[in-house]
């Protein structure tokens, strides 16, 4: 999965354009054009979501198909704490996933315009936000992942059955003659929402309307309530197996 | 006190039955016997103790506490061990037993202390880096009882403990059990459907047939001991046949792999235990072997599931051996 994430970086890598003026400044024009292009058309895309889904779906459906989560029951622990420590776990690995090619992508850009210590600082809080808002709309993602997992309890079954709700949520009802503006109800759509909230100097973000603080709140809160659902059905859930 | 108290616990599947108005009662210090056939009702009753289900009414108490609403505080006290080991396959026993341990409370040193431990008094010491997918399913059982007592429970939950066990090792494990309670003062409660299993380790006994307790006490006091059906072996049992089969109240003698079997009509048992060893010393005969032809919880269950007599139950599951009056 690593591997996946890394292409973007090596695209990068065989493509960039050339170099006409270097330093701090324009590295961070370029690492604001390049991190919303790679998150737009990739990481945030049909590839990422997948691989989001996988890594969420399996993290309880795994514990109720193996049996081991009586073993979690049987001991003192809240049932909300294996719940947030399942999903925080899973978080934690997609930051890993995600952080480390936006990691490398900075280092490597900094690199091409020789703009040294300087544009590690300067490229950073850009680095972090590219993360956050990553972080923001793949835990909504995961949340419900988490959700038809404990419902579906087999990892794969889960993962397909999550894979093809938001396929249908972002491809297939927009696209209904109720709704305006189909495109706005794709999360790659969503991302550059997002990003222009502080990628205030790639100015190709324009073209994606919506307030950023009102998809930051409608993310934000499908996580809560995922989050919430997903310790009812635990809550209500009986383990035969 | 009772450790474990039910009150009209009831489980339906759907429609089905599947357990009716249980009101155990498992005393402090007790090794108790959950015992009935294949079916029975005994492990969904486990996993209502344990709150993998939900009872569809009824209550719960253990130590005294609520369950579902105090599961913490009861879990902290408690060690349950599967009826099929459950354990993360891709874990080695090591990183196992410290990964249950820390879920039980303990601190990472002091998992890595009583993991040590375990390993040792379980049997599994030189496989404590082996990955559990590697196992055989009675070292697996080994792994999933030392999980069961990492925490220091105070009450052991064991559903079908010796179910992977070979001979030896269910000898081992009842010598541990029987430990367990006497020196260290743990309850257990045991399920199994091996009449000669929980005769042999448990002084309390439930007997659980579809989903109902048809019997409940200690062992001792649900026994009669109006037994009247003896075996017998002896130094020279031709001569004791010819003894016996003068006697009047002799009803039946047979001889079966070298063991006499005598029934004896109940009132003349007197005569016959003041006689009898008169007899054996006045003629310079051994007796090897003196004992009721049926165990005395076999009895108990004959009695309840109304079995045909001189069904052998002993050493047999009895899950696959009952033969019902029709």
């Amino acid at each position: 999965m690593l591997a996946i994430m890394f292409l973007p970086v090596v695209v990068y890598f065989f493509t960039h354009g050339e170099i006409t003026e270097y330093g701090a400044k324009p590295l961070e024009r370029e690492f604001q054009i390049v991190m919303s292009s790679s998150l737009i058309n990739f990481w945030v895309s049909i590839i990422g979501q997948l691989i989001a889904i996988i890594i969420m779906s399996d993290l309880l459906a795994s514990e109720i198909d193996r049996g081991t989560m009586r073993l979690l029951l049987v001991k003192p622990i809240k049932k909300s704490e294996i719940v947030l420590g399942k999903f925080f776990a899973g978080m934690s690995s997609l930051a890993i996933l995600y952080g480390l090619p936006f990691l490398v992508m900075q280092i490597y850009s900094t690199l091409l315009y020789k703009a040294g210590f300087e544009g590690i600082t300067t490229t950073f809080n850009d680095l972090l936000f590219a993360l956050g808002v990553t972080l923001l709309l793949l835990g909504s993602l995961g949340a419900f992942s988490m959700l038809l997992s404990v419902a579906i309890a087999r990892p794969l079954y889960a993962s397909l059955a999550s894979f093809a709700v938001i396929f249908v949520v972002q491809y297939i009802l927009p696209n209904l003659p109720f709704f305006d503006d189909p495109e706005r109800f794709n999360l790659s759509y969503q991302i550059g929402v997002l990003l222009k909230k502080s990628f205030t100097l790639h100015t190709g973000l324009d073209i994606y309307k919506g307030d950023p603080n009102v998809s930051a709140t409608f993310f934000l809160s499908v996580i809560i309530l995922g989050i919430i659902f997903t310790l009812l059905a635990i809550y209500r859930k009986e383990y035969e197996g | 006190m009772y450790i474990i108290e039910t009150h009209k616990l009831t489980k339906f599947f759907g429609k089905r039955n599947v357990v009716y108005h249980l009101d155990l009662k498992v005393p402090k210090g007790s090794i108790y016997g959950f015992l009935g056939p294949n079916g029975a009702g005994k492990t969904t009753t486990i996993k209502m103790l344990t709150n993998a289900l939900r009872p569809t009414y009824g209550e719960i108490k253990i130590f005294g506490l609520d369950m579902p609403r105090d599961r913490i505080r009861i879990m902290e006290r408690v060690g349950y061990m599967p009826e099929v080991p459950i354990a993360y396959e891709e874990m080695n026993i090591f990183e196992f037993l410290i990964y249950i341990g820390r879920l039980s409370g303990l601190s990472k040193e002091e998992a890595r202390e009583k993991t040590k431990e375990l390993l040792a008094y379980v049997g599994v010491g030189k496989l404590a880096f082996n990955k559990i997918k590697e196992l055989s399913s009675g070292q697996k059982q080994r792994v999933s009882f030392a999980a069961a007592l990492i925490g220091e429970p105070e009450l052991l939950i064991l559903d079908e403990p010796t179910a992977n066990l070979d001979p030896l090792g269910r000898i081992e494990f009842i010598g541990k059990l029987i430990e367990l309670a006497k020196k260290e003062g743990k309850t257990i409660f045991i399920s199994s459907h091996i009449v000669s299993e929980i005769e042999r380790m448990c002084n309390y006994v439930g007997i659980i047939n579809q989903g109902r307790l048809i019997a409940q006490g200690k062992i001792s006091e649900l026994t009669r001991i109006e037994e009247n059906e003896y075996d017998i072996l002896t130094s020279d049992n031709e001569r004791v046949i010819d003894f016996l089969s003068e006697k009047s109240y002799v009803r039946e003698l047979w001889e079966e792999d070298n063991i006499l079997h005598a029934r004896i009509e109940p009132r003349f048992l007197e005569e016959f235990f003041l006689q009898f060893p008169h007899y054996l010393a006045s003629e310079g005969i051994k007796l090897k072997l003196f004992k009721p032809h049926t165990s005395p919880l076999e009895r108990i269950l004959m009695e309840k599931f109304n079995i045909e007599v001189g069904t052998r139950l002993e050493n047999l599951r009895f899950g696959f051996c009952i033969k019902m009056k029709s």
